[in-house]
């Protein structure tokens, strides 16, 4: 069967995702009922507050991650979510520096020695989206947009003390996260990237197929919390642990 | 001012594979043991269950099993004329912190070393003339011989359920394993892994350009086994969530269900969570320790005094903690003097890509942690050093260990990084790349080594380890010569194109990931000057610290130390029960 069929079947749903699908996964308490009534699939915008991003930011991230990973035959990252993603998880402990040593001195250093600015990934992108060099990029053609990408990948603009290039690497490594990752993380929605590169996603036990070569594995994926087919899986647990 | 605890016999730093294993010998040999683990207690079930674990993001990229850099990192600087600065998240290599520590999220490779690895120096003077090893390296001979280890690696595979092949029975070679192994008194326990097609075609070229290929001894099980401890595993899923995950299926050997669950209701065993050790305490003569001084659980200091204690933390912070109490003489470059964080090392890695451009399906996604297909022929001195100007070699194999999404993006070094073509790519290479890994030596140096840092500190205000590390002249040599083997394997994979990556072409980097394999500092040896401790893991000063992990490594071997480490452990526990405990005391070199 072909999985790769229909891969645009939706509209881009930022808000509906996250009050439909995202937020009750993570909650503990809300039961199987609650769940199966809030929209998912093709639901219609909500015009609603988000986690973290103003609306300002929101266009410019849209912006951003779309030329990271733009549409195709498959959706850009922010068809798939992705900026949903980065509004929730900029508000989780992650968002807010776990996971970062923070202590001073802050000294550049070299390369080799990694991250040393002293923003959390929220504080980190609330002053980049802020910055001047960024200002207007949303109105850019494609090409303009690609134009200054570059040059923040290659360290020759900077976002006020935050390095092009840190800014690159991060905001690349956050959006093929949220693309790549399980949908109860607010992107990835449908699992049209796992659909796109053939990944069956979390429910997974190849005892009998590991050693059949060349097997077309055809089979839907299936993530943490759900099924492509609607078919709900393990919600009650996704709340449990840290 | 701490609170004084009542006294155990044998208290034990750390609640992973060395520290767990001590418990139990230490307990059924009638000694009480007290654990201090500083993270929180996790076990199988509830914590580690799929589907939830199967997470990528959660558990590959945000590490929820791994320590909290928030509290305590490291610092790190390639050269002493350089500025340490903090690790601020991790990166190149994943400390664990929890019941279980890094052995929950291990991938399982389970080897043994070469008895030529553990007489380092002195194989290559005696084979190669005394000029063999150059003056840059500090490499040194273990002190502890492959024959002694030999049972205690043996006990420990049966631990696991160990799947594999044996290459050399008693002393017979036996055809399928592998023909450089050291001889072993018994086959492994159980049936090597399932082979898929990536691994298979590795195997298949390799032969057909000389080489040797085995299936990878592996700690994920193949079929339902009891181990010597009475714990049960069962067969492997393939699932490809290992690395970086706790196995759900109990079908990965680790120290909670293979030890702990066994160990856990024994009147003699304790154990006490989020307890961060501060210190070893010694007595008024710095001849013993008498305990350690530790915060507990909730927040306040406790003295815990013991008979023994036994530093079984991860490697670094065994050197770490060590540094803090005055246990041996800390390590100086400039005058070579001094014995703890000398000889730190790594692990030299490189990857080579082989492209199929949708030629074949490898379905990457159906995976384990230790599935693989090895060629050992260019591992230690296992081929003929003669004029290359190196020591060492590394194992070569394809390891089939996951296909996640987000860590999976093999496209050509000529495609850009990201835009519609990057998407197009990752598309069309995901199912049809295969990758072969050197897993490469790394040679002792004098200006490798871990110190206190004189800036950063961690949450408890003590100061961070300090870790000044770049790969060595010798290994960026062995590095070039053995990937250059693994192109020729590539190439008779008939891969569309093969593109090599050696981590030791440039300096190394402490962000990305490439093992946690982090040795020495605390190494093992017969001379003082320059072993932290003698052949059997004791201090050279407090006769009853006994010192755990793959820090007692004198250099690191072409191998993942899981294997070498725990045989260690056995070593020193045979000796403490059999000799130790009754008569303590500084034992003979």
């Amino acid at each position: 069967m072909d999985t790769k069929r229909n891969a645009l079947t939706w509209m881009p749903s930022r808000r509906a995702l996250l009050l439909g699908a995202v937020a009750p996964a993570l909650m503990p308490g809300l039961g199987l009922d609650a769940l199966a009534q809030t929209p998912r699939q093709g639901a219609p915008p909500r015009k609603t507050p988000g986690f973290f991003l103003t609306e300002a930011e929101e266009r410019l991230l849209t912006a951003l991650v779309d030329r990271i990973i733009p549409r195709d035959e498959w959706p850009s990252a922010s068809e798939a979510g992705v900026v949903d993603f980065f509004d929730f998880q900029l508000t989780t402990d992650w968002g807010h520096g776990q996971g970062l040593y923070r202590k001073g001195p802050h000294t550049a250093g070299n390369p080799r020695q990694g991250y040393q600015l002293p923003y959390t990934p929220s504080e980190f992108y609330r002053r980049a989206l802020a910055d001047k060099a960024l200002a207007g990029f949303e109105g850019l053609a494609p090409a303009a947009q690609d134009a200054l990408l570059t040059r923040l990948e290659k360290n020759e603009l900077s976002l006020g003390d935050i390095p092009g290039g840190t800014f690159f690497t991060i905001l690349r490594q956050n959006t093929l996260d949220g693309y790549f990752s399980d949908p109860i993380h607010g992107g990835n929605r449908d699992m049209a990237s796992w659909r796109m590169i053939g990944f069956p996603g979390a429910h997974a036990y190849y005892i009998t197929e590991i050693d059949r070569f060349e097997l077309d594995y055809a089979r839907p994926p299936a993530g943490v919390a759900y099924r492509t087919d609607g078919v709900l899986r393990g919600v009650a647990q996704t709340a449990r642990g840290r | 001012m701490a609170t004084r605890l009542p006294k155990t016999d044998v208290v034990i730093v750390g609640g992973g594979w060395t520290g767990l294993t001590a418990a139990y010998e230490l307990a059924h040999a009638g000694k009480k043991c007290t654990v201090l683990e500083r993270g929180a207690f996790r076990h199988e079930v509830p914590n580690l269950q799929s589907p939830e674990m199967h997470d990528e993001l959660k558990y590959a990229l945000r590490y929820k099993l791994m320590m909290d850099t928030q509290r305590n990192t490291l610092t790190f600087r390639n050269r002493r004329d350089e500025t340490a600065l903090p690790m601020r998240r991790l990166g190149s290599f994943l400390p664990g912190e929890g019941l279980g520590g890094a052995g929950v999220h291990w991938n399982g490779q389970l080897y043994r070393p070469l008895p030529s690895d553990l007489r380092l120096r002195s194989h290559y003077t005696e084979k190669y003339g005394a000029g063999a090893v150059s003056d840059e390296l500090t490499i040194q001979d273990w002190g502890v011989s492959y024959d002694e280890l030999e049972p205690h690696f043996d006990f420990f595979e049966k631990v696991c359920g160990a799947a594999g092949q044996a290459g050399n029975l008693r002393g017979e070679k036996v055809a399928g394993g592998n023909p450089y192994e050291g001889p072993r008194q018994n086959p492994y326990p159980n049936p090597p892994m399932k082979q898929p097609l990536a691994t298979t075609m590795f195997g298949e070229a390799a032969r057909r350009e000389g080489f040797n290929p085995f299936p990878q001894p592996s700690a994920n099980v193949t079929q339902r086994y009891t181990n010597p401890y009475g714990a049960v595993l069962h067969p492997c899923t393939y699932c490809g969530f290992c690395e970086r995950f706790g196995c759900g299926y109990f079908a990965k050997a680790d120290p909670i269900i293979c030890v702990y669950d066994r160990i856990k209701d024994h009147e003699n065993f304790e154990l006490r969570v989020n307890s961060t050790v501060l210190r070893v305490d010694k007595s008024p003569d710095g001849k013993t320790a008498t305990g350690v001084t530790y915060v507990g659980e909730d927040g306040r200091e406790y003295e815990q005094p013991a008979d023994m204690v036994l530093l079984c933390a991860f490697g670094l912070w065994n050197v770490h903690l060590m540094l803090l109490s005055k246990i041996g003489e800390p390590y100086n470059p400039e005058t070579n003097t001094g014995v703890v964080g000398r000889n730190y090392a790594y692990q030299t890695m490189s990857t080579t890509r082989v492209f199929f451009n949708g030629k074949h399906r490898f379905n990457p996604f159906m995976a384990a942690g230790a599935l693989g297909t090895i060629a050992d022929d260019v591992n230690g001195d296992n081929f003929d050093h003669s004029g290359l100007g190196f020591v060492g070699g590394g194992y070569l194999g394809v390891t089939q260990t996951n296909g996640r999404p987000i860590e999976t993006s093999p496209v050509p070094s000529q495609t850009k990084t990201w835009g519609a073509d990057f998407k197009r790519a990752v598309r069309e290479h995901y199912n049809s790349t295969t990758t072969i890994v050197l897993h490469g030596s790394s040679m002792a140096t004098r200006g490798n080594f871990l110190d206190l840092d004189p800036t950063y500190t961690d949450d408890l205000g003590r100061p961070l380890l300090r870790m000044t590390f770049d790969f060595p002249e010798n290994d960026r040599r062995m590095s070039k010569h053995c990937t250059e083997q693994a192109v020729r394997i590539g190439r008779a994979m008939g891969g569309d194109l093969v593109e090599p990556s050696e981590r030791a072409s440039s300096s190394y980097s402490v962000v990305p990931y490439q093992t946690t394999h982090n040795t020495g500092g605390a190494v093992m040896g017969t001379d003082p000057k320059t072993s932290a401790v003698n052949r059997y893991g004791q201090a050279w000063d407090q006769h009853n610290v006994f010192v755990f992990g793959a820090c007692l490594f004198p250099q690191n071997i072409g191998y993942n130390p899981t294997g070498t480490l725990m045989g260690l452990a056995y070593w020193t526990l045979t000796k403490i029960k059999s000799d130790y405990l009754a008569n303590p005391r500084p034992l003979e070199g």
